[in-house]
Order: C-alpha cells, then structure tokens, then sequence
C-alpha cells in the first residue's frame, strides 16, 4: 500500500475526530493570540484531551460497526490508525499554539 | 499447487454474563469450501469478527499453516466480508476497488449492469448490488482465505447461480469460509460443513447432525 493511499485511509477513518479536532485547534489558537494568556495553554490541552475521549466514544457509538472491517481488511491495524489520529490531533494542535507564541512573541 | 489450512480455536467470547461461544472452532483449507451454520444469535458472524479483530473478545486462536497469525494485521491473509455494509460512507465504488486492488472493469465484465455505478457512492445502490459489488471486491483481492458472511443475503435469484459460480471458481486456489441461512445454496457448493450450536462448533456428516444440531428439523 503506498504512502498516499495510507493518508487517505487514515483521513477516511478519522474524518470526524480530524475535523472535530480541528475546530477545537482553531478556536484554542484564536483564543491564544487575542488574550496572550500563555497558562492557558495548559489548560487547552487537559481539556483538548476530554474532547478527544468524547469524540472517539461518540464515534465509536455511531459507526457502522462492520465499517471497520473495510480497513481491518485492507491490513491496517484498528489500533494503529486510531494512534496516528490521536498524534497528528495533539500535534496540530502544539505546532499551531508553538505558531501564535512564535509570532507574537 | 501447495495447500495451506487456516484454523481458528478455542474462540470465547462474552457479552456481560451471556456467553455467545464457548469453544468456537473452524477450519479452511485452500481449494475447498467449508460452510458454517447455525441458527440466528448462535455466534456464526461473532467468530468471524473475533476472529479479524472487529470484536473484544475473550479468547481466540489464529494460526495459518501451524503458523500463529498476528491479528492486528489480519487483513493481509484474510479477507472478510462481514454480513452488513462494508465499505464506509463517502467513499467511491471505484476507489474501493482500487484500494482493493481489484479491477473495476473485470467486474463490470462479469456485471455489465455496474458499469453506471463507475462513480457511485455506495448509498447510490440498492441493497442487493451493493452486496454484490462489495462480493465480488472481497473474494478476488489478494488474500489466501475469505471468509464470506451470508453472502446470498439480498441477491436476486439469478444472480445466486452466478456468485455461486465466482466461490467455486476463486475456492481453486484460495480457502472459503461460508455461512448463509440459504441451505440449498450453501449445501451446493461446500466440500465440508460446520454448524454451531449451544456455543461450540461441531463437523457435520450428514443431514442428521443438523437436525441434532436444532438446525434442521
């Protein structure tokens, strides 16, 4: 399987968690860069942390349970895919609020 | 050609205090067609998805050739088409196949019908072709053993003779795992049959197991 196709299996599973996460991402950094708050920071990925749990029960709640068979069959481990959401979630989130400390020194 | 068997033993899976399979147990062998039945919520579709990861369960082993089979990747020598839709929502019929690496046009070859869905989503079609669609995507991927959930499930009668025909073909040099409440279809093309009942699984002989079984009557 190539590289790109891993990427959008990866984008195909965890749709909702990436935009979700994205819209929390966004808000966090737009809050960061009007209040120059910097403890907050803190608090943004304690609380990044809960809507993820959340976020992946509802998913998990909501998905056709036999869907993830579409993966499990192409080789992909269940586990893995859900790894690598949660890092590029968490990830996106450090380098944008690292992005808004950068620029606004 | 060389011959390669599957087994999967001493499946346990538990739902809270109800045990749905206590020694759940089947074997493939590639070149043959083994059937499983067993009536409904006897734990048919909860072996197979124990067995590809898609079910926490509580005990199941996997081996290919003697082999143990690491289940996170189950996917490469197993492929499963389990009894309701398959392929997710927003992806393409097409790219489906693709991922699959199956070629669309051989399919539209054996389908012609199909050939009009090139760019459909999977909610575009009825149930029937969608489960033909996805049938056919599974059984000639790449992948040693297929493991086939009800898949004369929502086919029209003249299209049965023709799945039966892709099983039996594809069943040359790969294992299949079948199970289907459609009797007459199943008995056909299978070499060996399994049924399961009061959570374990038992080889059937003769059409006397299966009324031993509560399978028949």
């Amino acid at each position: 399987m190539s590289v790109k196709e891993r990427i959008y299996l990866t984008w195909s599973y965890g749709k909702v968690q990436f935009l979700v996460g994205a819209v929390y991402n966004i808000m966090c950094a737009h809050l960061l860069a009007m209040s120059f708050f910097y403890p907050i920071l803190v608090d943004a990925f304690i609380l990044k942390a809960l809507v993820y749990v959340i976020t992946f029960y509802l998913v998990k709640q909501l998905r056709d349970r036999d869907s993830v068979i579409f993966y499990i069959n192409l080789g992909l481990s269940i586990k893995k895919l859900q790894l690598s959401i949660l890092l590029i979630d968490f990830l996106s989130l450090a380098v944008l609020l690292a992005a808004v400390v950068l620029l606004h020194g | 050609m060389d011959k390669h068997k599957l087994i999967v033993d001493s499946v346990v899976v538990r739902f809270g205090s109800k045990t749905v399979l206590s020694g759940g147990y089947i074997t493939s062998e590639t070149g043959m067609v083994t059937g499983l039945l067993g009536r409904n919520g006897a734990g048919k579709s909860c072996m197979f998805r124990a067995l590809m990861g898609g079910l926490k369960v509580d005990n199941v082993m996997v081996s290919i050739d003697g082999l143990p089979l690491d289940r996170q990747v189950i996917g490469k020598s197993v492929k499963y088409l389990p009894q309701g839709r398959l392929l997710p929502d927003g992806i393409k019929l097409r790219k489906a196949f693709e991922l699959y690496d199956v070629s669309y046009w051989s399919f539209v070859n054996s389908f012609p019908k199909y050939s009009r869905f090139h760019d459909s989503n999977i909610w575009e079609l009825s149930g029937g072709e969608a489960r033909l669609a996805e049938l056919y995507m599974v059984l000639f991927s790449e992948a040693r053993f297929y493991i086939l959930d009800e898949p004369f499930a929502q086919i029209d009668p003249i299209s049965i003779g023709a799945v039966q025909h892709l099983i039996r073909e594809r069943s040359r040099d790969h294992g299949i795992i079948v199970t289907d409440h459609n009797y007459d279809a199943i008995s056909s093309i299978t070499d060996n049959l399994f049924v399961i009942s009061d959570g374990y699984t038992s080889p059937v002989h003769c059409r006397d197991d299966l009324v031993r079984h509560g399978y028949l009557r």
